[in-house]
């Protein structure tokens, strides 16, 4: 675990609004997100269903589909144009063709259930070998060999190649999904519930994996998952999204042992806990409000059991409360 | 007159088996469950079925729902097999026996309103005798689950998250008043957070209403919190079995062992310090039944787990593994 705070930045968003036009008004999925993601870090981001964290990465991608438009925000990516030269660039001003450049050699994505993508009919070698080339300048020659090393960077034999989908189990599926995404070293891996799907002693796995890619690459993972266990267990920082907002950032360990929002305490007290005491847990009460028609003030206070009267007025900032550590809450001003 | 412990609904050595093609198109037989015994009794309890992809728990789910026969073994209900129940009888083995599914909106019409599934189920059973019954039973048994009425009656499944959709289930559970509840992953598509507020309701239906539940899942840490007693399945067959904090800080069984190693630490300072390996994990297990299911990936295996089907050896009081390791030990009888 690193605390990686002070490291530089790698993509830096600010007053993000990415909003969903409907018969009913505007469902303001993202409703003005500031986030820093630090180089060489795997940053958790944590939320429920509804809070805006699929609307969220769509936009960092620039994959946001209409009735859904980036509003208004900005999303500097330190993109790296030598080994160690960044250039920062506006990810959401960018034109289409140079967004495409930066898909897979910059930024790349693992989508939910991943593994799901594959296509079925397909060995895997030219599924790889296409997204290889299509993004890249490499021969058919170098991409073959990129390949080969992803694969077994990975821990997959080069066999795997020559495989059809189905004769894979779902880890090894979701290798071959993470060694494709890396093929062409990219600077920032969004990986979206990639263990999801799995059962519990194949998500160790390739939670290591990621873990070691992260180390032979010099990757920057943001890894998103609702999971607080899965946080805890590989996350450098740790950020809290609620109602299309962060409510809260930290260390892992600041974040999960040191909760300041009320809604990161919920969610830290309803990982279970295995062994020990048994006691009966509250759990968090209400419901995820509609993008719709966020609350008043702060979009949490319906279900805050610390609600104060300023709650229900006046939206808080996010802040610093400390050196690294931010958080949303009139509780702390 | 029934006691404590006789038998509401029991698995008798139960297999279920299913030919795949193998080598040379020659069909191969496969047991997904393969010899299980299990029993819900008259006291009301939570037994958690843990087990991964595979493990055989949702096919043995389903057979003591009675949607699918066994191959070999019987299923009964109150002594009787269900196969052989009479039409009356059956009807009462229905309500007694009542499922809750994964996906809290597979179960719903979307072209009705939520409350309809309540409405259907005291009309089928007979619940109430008069409109403004039905109406106060189905607010009653919101109520009981936590679930605002106002915020619920009158909208559509999709309108409502997947804890409220898994709630308003626990609802009609809550009117139906069964004896058994079989729920198959009934949190794995919730969200955290909402996961402890159906827990809880699961725990009080048994203190308050003695509803008994057979909880299937791969998730050890959700069957920690529900108590009660725990059967591990491993790759059809039941690995160990007990009480399921003494077979959490005692496991017995190396596989047991390794599920709880791969539980990811909820104190980011104590995080996974060992390696594991990918071809370790998925290897994949044997289906021979002169075997122990687990021989291809077990660290300590020795030359006995390949020539024999491990019984089930006595670890501790009501605690049981099948592994030989514990040759030494008691061997279970059928009495216990």
């Amino acid at each position: 675990m690193n605390n990686t705070t002070n490291s530089p930045t790698l993509l830096e968003i600010e007053g993000l609004h990415i909003w969903y036009s409907t018969s009913q008004g505007e469902a303001k999925a993202v409703n003005g997100l500031d986030l820093k993601i630090n180089y060489g870090e795997v940053f958790g981001l944590a939320g429920e269903s509804g809070c805006g964290k699929s609307t969220l990465i769509q936009g960092i991608l620039r994959l946001t589909k209409l009735p859904g438009h980036i509003q208004s925000g900005k999303a500097i990516f330190y993109r790296r144009t030598q080994p160690w030269m960044f250039e920062p660039m506006d990810l959401i001003k960018l034109k289409p063709e140079e967004v495409r450049h930066l898909r897979w050699n910059h930024i790349s994505y693992i989508p939910q259930s991943a593994m799901n993508v594959l296509n079925p009919v397909t060995r895997i070698e030219p599924q790889i070998l296409d997204a290889i080339i299509e993004h890249s300048n490499l021969s058919k020659h170098e991409a073959r060999e990129r390949m080969y090393e992803r694969l077994e960077m990975v821990g997959l034999s080069r066999s795997v190649a020559r495989m059809y989908p189905h004769e894979l189990s779902g880890g090894m599926k979701q290798r071959v999904t993470i060694a494709s995404a890396v093929s062409l070293t990219p600077e920032l891996l969004i990986a979206d519930e990639p263990t999801t799907a799995l059962d519990v002693n194949v998500q160790r796995v390739i939670l290591q994996e990621l873990q070691d890619i992260r180390e032979k690459l010099g990757l920057t993972i943001l890894y998103v998952t609702h999971d607080m266990a899965v946080h805890s267990e590989i996350a450098d920082r740790i950020g809290i999204m609620y109602a299309g907002l962060i409510v809260e950032v930290g260390t892992a360990v600041e974040v999960i042992k040191d909760s300041l929002h009320p809604y990161t305490l919920a969610l830290v007290k309803a990982i279970p806990h295995v062994g020990g005491e048994r006691q009966r847990l509250q759990g968090l009460q209400g419901v995820v409000p509609s993008p719709l028609n966020w609350p008043s003030g702060c979009a949490f206070h319906p279900r805050c059991p610390r609600v104060m009267d300023i709650c229900r007025e006046e939206r808080p900032l996010l802040q610093e409360y400390r050196p690294g550590r931010l958080v949303a809450c009139h509780l702390y001003r | 007159m029934t006691t404590e412990n006789d038998i509401v609904l029991h698995a008798k050595n139960v297999t279920k088996e299913y030919s795949v093609p193998g080598a040379f198109l020659r069909p191969q037989h496969i047991a997904a469950v393969d010899r299980v015994s299990l029993a819900l009794k008259e006291k009301p309890d939570i037994i958690s079925l843990v087990g991964e992809s595979g493990s055989g728990k949702t096919t043995l789910s389903r057979m003591l729902i009675g949607l699918t026969p066994p191959t070999e073994g019987e299923i009964l209900f109150r002594g009787k097999n269900v196969v052989k129940l009479s039409r009356e009888e059956k009807r009462i083995y229905k309500r007694s026996v009542q499922p809750v599914f994964q996906d809290p909106y597979s179960i719903y019409n979307p072209f009705y309103k939520i409350e309809r599934a309540l409405e259907v189920a005291i009309r089928n059973f007979k619940l109430a005798s008069s409109k403004d019954e039905a109406r106060f039973l189905i607010e009653e048994s919101l109520s009981a689950v936590d679930l605002r009425p106002g915020d619920v009656i009158g909208r559509y499944p999709h309108q409502l998250s997947g804890g409220q959709c898994q709630r308003v289930m626990l609802a009609r559970i809550f009117l139906i008043r069964p004896k058994v509840i079989i729920a198959d992953e009934p949190v794995s598509m919730i969200d955290v957070a909402i996961r402890t507020l159906f827990l809880n309701i699961l725990i009080d239906f048994r203190e308050k209403q003695g509803i008994s539940c057979l909880f299937i899942t791969h998730n050890l840490s959700t069957a920690y919190y529900v108590g009660g007693q725990m059967m591990v399945l491993c790759f059809g067959r039941v690995s160990e079995s007990g009480e399921i904090g003494q077979v959490i800080e005692n496991p017995a069984h190396p596989y047991t062992q390794q599920l709880l190693h791969s539980i990811p630490s909820p104190d980011p300072e104590k995080r996974w310090t060992q390696r594991v390996s990918l071809e370790y994990v998925e290897r994949p297990f044997t289906y021979e039944s002169n075997k122990c299911v687990y021989v291809g990936r077990c660290p300590q295996a020795m030359p006995i787990c390949s020539q024999q089907r491990p019984p089930d050896y006595e670890i501790g009081e009501n605690h049981y593994a099948a592994c030989f390791l514990y040759r030494d030990r008691p061997m279970r009888t059928a009495a216990d």
